[in-house]
């Protein structure tokens, strides 16, 4: 390893103990008052489940989860299912499970494995750290991958709480429903410093309100839709010298808006934290009784050991039972004899009835004795399917209340040391041909007295009755196919052959995902920005087939005012579901929302409406604004030129933009970003030929650094992007013959004109002092042009 | 013959322990890559926290009270000292304002931005890191807040944004 890997390692290294660096509520004050308040919560009458030193350990473990690096996986982006920095860590959701590269010896499984079979403060304090994660999720900072190491202001204010308003614990049925409500809530509801009113669809401004301030001034706060205030309006002074209105979360006055996020978010951190706590205590109960999260924590010897074992009972269970059949079992008598009515003056419909069942079980017995005729040629695995179906019938028919079955029952049949328990039966629901309307779904049925039924879906579990009857219900079923296994448990772990059902689940109402073809051609990575186009093509699709027409609707932004919509495609045919637009933007910026509706083919009732998809409409969004073809005074080889976006927001990012010499003589690649109305200087060679103005990006255009990169004769440069569908032309500049002409640059004027109209154009020869500083080359002289910053000629004057 | 098959035997057993080795080593390559990469990204970050708490804890610009701050920030706007005026930001705000001045500068904007700047009010205490000053209109409406910010090593107050 060289010396530059060592001290990377060492840095690594170091960082790993150095103590906390808090990027959520501060892990010595918020996190411990949150998570004390949580364990009281989750107590029954506000008294804690847990004794005094029990509870030191949950708190100290929500201390010490914000040990570096552990802090890197403390985000999760709802809206967009990553963590820190687009994805480049693991989500707390998944971190919480150890779902990541590097593990989390702290995982809500740990904590479940150590409370049950191993060290319960360990567990305990594993639980900490899971509630700590929970409770960070409820910061907007958290949920909108906004990290702040230095400035933090939610964080901050909540540093000095010392109380958190009353809340109410909230209950749900796994961990991860957790981070996804408590994340969707803080994204959704609240902002971060640098994410307001961008990156993410939600909260909204839905109103703004004057409030007299206790010094007697009037501020303007800004709320969310469930009326929180979320800003403070107020204006800051903008790029061009203009004051601009702007929101901010600090409000240092009244702290009004602190205070609202404070009491909405605090309180759910600590409802959802009591929520997990009762959660886990469930689990560690439900664990105790299955044991999965133990058989999944087995060596794999071990495990290896286990299957050798069930497999070699099972062997010897048949050979015993087949013996047993052959020594003692009699031919099973006639399954019913027609029995005498006791009163014949019955009703005749009692007696119908009465006749019904019977039927039903002579067709059971009928079915079960092929069944067994069929299967006992096999090496007696005739015995080891039929005695459960048999159990079960028995089951069924003790329970109808009749005693004319006379199959002996063997439930449970002891072979040297094993035994074999019949898996359970499910009664209802009946049939599982129907799709199912609903992710919550009740399964009851029969098994022996005195087991524990339990599925591998979501490890429910129940006893069954005295009289054989179980019930239970699997909530978050998915939407489609899912298989789900039953299986029968005895005192002594025994478990049974599973039970399996395939059913499917259909509960998400009819949606439209709407898209825009064009918009793969976006010049944005961010939004849907496009160039002019004669037409536009939309595609939708459906989650669920049927007979609808479509409405196309287009809302149109004017300056800042959202038109009605408008209906520019009506009643598209049933069999259609895609529809092309011819369309025109006009003017400079034009930005339109599109949305289709689905309706009744007959009656037009509208059955669901797609998302709105914005478009944004540009002919000029990024131009080449001024070419240095001459270099400067100092050397004609320090050429240069810029580039401009006409964007009010947001940045471009130019990773797949090129600019080429319009002769085809050389190209290169752009990087970085380009800011909103801001400039992108191009420097030859180094970043001194214009030594007061910094460089976005220096390249030697050419090989050859002794040549002049600009043939003199042919001036002209053209700006490209590269797209998955080919290069996309975005700006083209007219050819020049500046041979022989003086020392100058050239520079576009009028926004509203193509580029390529040469009386848009306007030559630079020099600089005028009034209008700023003067570029100065890399002698530190005085240059012509106006490289990095606003053309000469596009400066407004009088006279 | 028997010489022959002792070779045989010796070379299928160094080729099967190098097979095996080949197999241990990929083993222990496809397990240790997702790690290694996982703490490249932790170094990066983390390097990149250092790097900016470093540039805090060498920054010695600002003033002891927010007032002070933009009073230093203001004279050297006025006399077109940029990149001294730009120092009074915090750290990550710096090149953006130098940038902003610049601009302000070009379209003629500094006695503009000065006199509104020497109107801005501080009042009540902040009770955390972070301050306001505010301009306010006539109709005791605000019209622009100046946004402070503590660094924690110098004690100077920092101009987060204006």
């Amino acid at each position: 390893m060289e010396a530059n890997g060592y001290v990377k390692l060492m840095i690594i290294l170091a960082l790993v103990f150095i103590p906390t660096l808090v990027f959520g509520y501060s892990s010595s004050l918020t996190h411990p008052l949150l998570t004390s308040e949580a364990i009281k919560l989750s107590g029954a009458n506000g008294q804690s489940n847990f004794s005094e030193s029990e509870e030191r350990q949950i708190v100290q473990g929500s201390i010490d989860e914000d040990d570096v690096p552990r802090w890197l996986e403390h985000f999760y982006d709802p809206i967009n299912n990553r963590g820190l920095n687009g994805g480049q860590f693991a989500t707390s959701k998944r971190w919480a499970h150890g779902q990541n590269s590097t593990g989390n010896d702290y995982s809500w499984e740990s904590a479940i494995y150590e409370y049950v079979y191993g060290d319960k403060n360990k567990g305990l304090y594993a639980l900490g750290h899971v509630v700590h994660l929970v409770q960070d999720a409820t910061v907007p900072d958290h949920t909108r991958d906004d990290p702040h190491p230095i400035i933090k202001t939610y964080e901050t204010y909540a540093k000095v709480k010392d109380s958190v308003p009353p809340s109410d614990p909230t209950y749900l049925d796994s961990l991860d429903a957790y981070f996804d409500s408590a994340a969707n809530f803080s994204n959704s509801n609240f902002f971060s410093d640098d994410t307001i009113l961008k990156y993410y669809p939600n909260p909204k401004i839905s109103k703004e309100i004057k409030e007299i301030g206790f010094d007697g001034n009037i501020r303007n706060y800004g709320y969310n839709s469930f009326n929180k205030k979320v800003a403070l309006v107020t204006s800051k002074i903008g790029d061009s010298g203009v004051i601009q209105k702007v929101y901010n979360i600090y409000d240092k006055n009244d702290n009004k808006v602190m205070a609202d996020y404070w009491n909405t978010l605090a309180p759910k951190a600590v409802g959802y934290s009591a929520g997990v706590i009762k959660l886990f205590l469930s689990e560690v109960e439900k664990e105790k009784t299955t044991g999965i999260l133990k058989k999944e924590r087995m060596p794999w010897w071990e495990k290896l050991l286990e299957l050798v074992k069930i497999k070699t009972d099972q062997l010897l269970a048949s050979v015993n039972l087949s013996i047993k059949e052959k020594e003692q079992m009699t031919p099973l008598p006639p399954l019913l004899e027609p029995e005498e009515k006791e009163d014949p003056n019955l009703p005749a419909p009692e007696i119908e009835k009465e006749k019904t069942v019977q039927e039903q079980l002579i067709e059971i017995r009928e079915k079960l004795e092929r069944l067994k005729a069929e299967l006992d040629g096999l090496n007696g695995a005739g015995e080891l399917v039929i005695l459960p179906a048999v159990y079960s019938a028995n089951r069924v028919f003790s329970s109808l209340g009749t005693s004319t079955v006379n199959l002996e029952a063997p439930t449970t049949t002891t072979a040297s040391s094993s035994i074999v328990i019949a898996p359970p039966i499910i009664i209802s629901p009946a049939d599982f041909s129907v799709i199912f309307s609903t992710s919550s779904i009740t399964f009851s049925g029969t098994a022996s007295s005195g087991l524990v039924v339990f599925n591998n879906f979501d490890r429910g579990q129940a006893t069954t009755s005295e009289i054989g009857e179980w019930t239970m219900t699997i909530n978050e079923i998915p939407q489609g196919s899912s298989t789900i296994k039953f299986f029968a448990r005895d005192n002594e772990d025994n478990v049974s052959l599973p039970m399996e059902v395939t059913l499917g689940v259909d509960y998400l109402p009819l949606a439209i995902n709407l898209s825009i073809d064009n918009c793969a051609q976006s010049l944005s990575s961010y939004f849907c920005l496009l160039k002019p186009t004669s037409t536009l093509n939309f595609i939708w699709s459906l989650t669920k087939p049927g007979d609808y027409k479509y409405d196309l609707i287009k809302t149109e932004n004017d300056y800042g005012d959202w038109q009605s919509p408008e209906t520019v495609a009506s009643g598209v045919s049933v069999s259609e579901t895609s529809a092309r637009l011819n369309f025109e933007a006009r003017d400079l910026l034009r930005e339109f929302k599109w949305q289709v509706l689905a309706m009744d083919a007959s009656s037009s009732e509208v059955f669901a409406s797609s998302s709105e998809v914005v478009t944004t409409f540009h002919p000029r969004p990024i131009v080449i604004n001024e070419i240095g073809w001459a270099g400067t005074i100092a050397s004609n080889l320090d050429e240069w030129f810029e580039l401009q976006s006409f964007l009010f927001e947001p940045s471009l990012n130019l990773e797949d933009y090129y600019v080429s010499d319009t002769n085809g003589n050389w190209r290169f690649d752009l990087s970085g970003d380009i800011s909103p109305r801001g400039y992108y200087l191009v420097e030859r060679g180094s970043d001194d030929v214009i030594s007061n103005r910094s460089a976005q990006l220096v390249d030697n255009f050419i090989d050859d650094s002794s040549t002049k990169a600009f043939d003199l004769s042919k001036i002209g440069l053209k700006l490209w992007r590269k797209t998955d569908l080919g290069d996309i032309l975005i700006d083209e500049t007219p050819l020049w013959d500046k041979t022989g002409s003086a020392l100058s640059s050239l520079e576009r004027t009028w926004e509203d004109r193509v580029s390529t109209d040469i009386s848009t154009w306007e030559v630079n020869e020099g600089c005028n002092e009034t209008d700023g500083p003067c570029a100065v080359d890399r002698n530190a002289t005085t240059t012509f042009g106006t490289p990095g910053v606003i053309n000469m000629a596009s400066i407004p004057r009088l006279w | 013959m028997d010489k022959m098959w002792r070779d045989f035997s010796r070379k299928k057993a160094v080729l099967g322990l190098a097979i095996f080795v080949i197999i241990v080593v990929l083993i222990w390559w496809t397990n240790i890559i997702p790690i290694l990469n996982q703490r490249h990204q932790e170094y990066k970050v983390l390097s990149g926290i250092d790097k900016l708490k470093e540039a805090y804890r060498n920054d010695t610009y600002g003033g002891a009270t927010p007032e002070e701050t933009l009073k230093m920030f203001t004279e050297a706007f006025k006399v077109g000292d940029l990149n001294l005026a730009s120092k009074y930001f915090i750290p990550e705000k710096q090149s953006e304002y130098l940038a902003k001045m610049q601009n302000w500068v070009k379209l003629g904007k500094v006695e503009e931005i000065v006199s509104l700047l020497s109107r801005a009010k501080w009042s009540g205490d902040s009770n955390t890191n972070q301050d306001q000053m505010d301009v306010w209109n006539s109709g005791k409406e605000l019209e622009v807040s100046v946004f402070f910010f503590q660094n924690e090593n110098s004690k100077k107050w920092k101009l987060m944004g204006m």
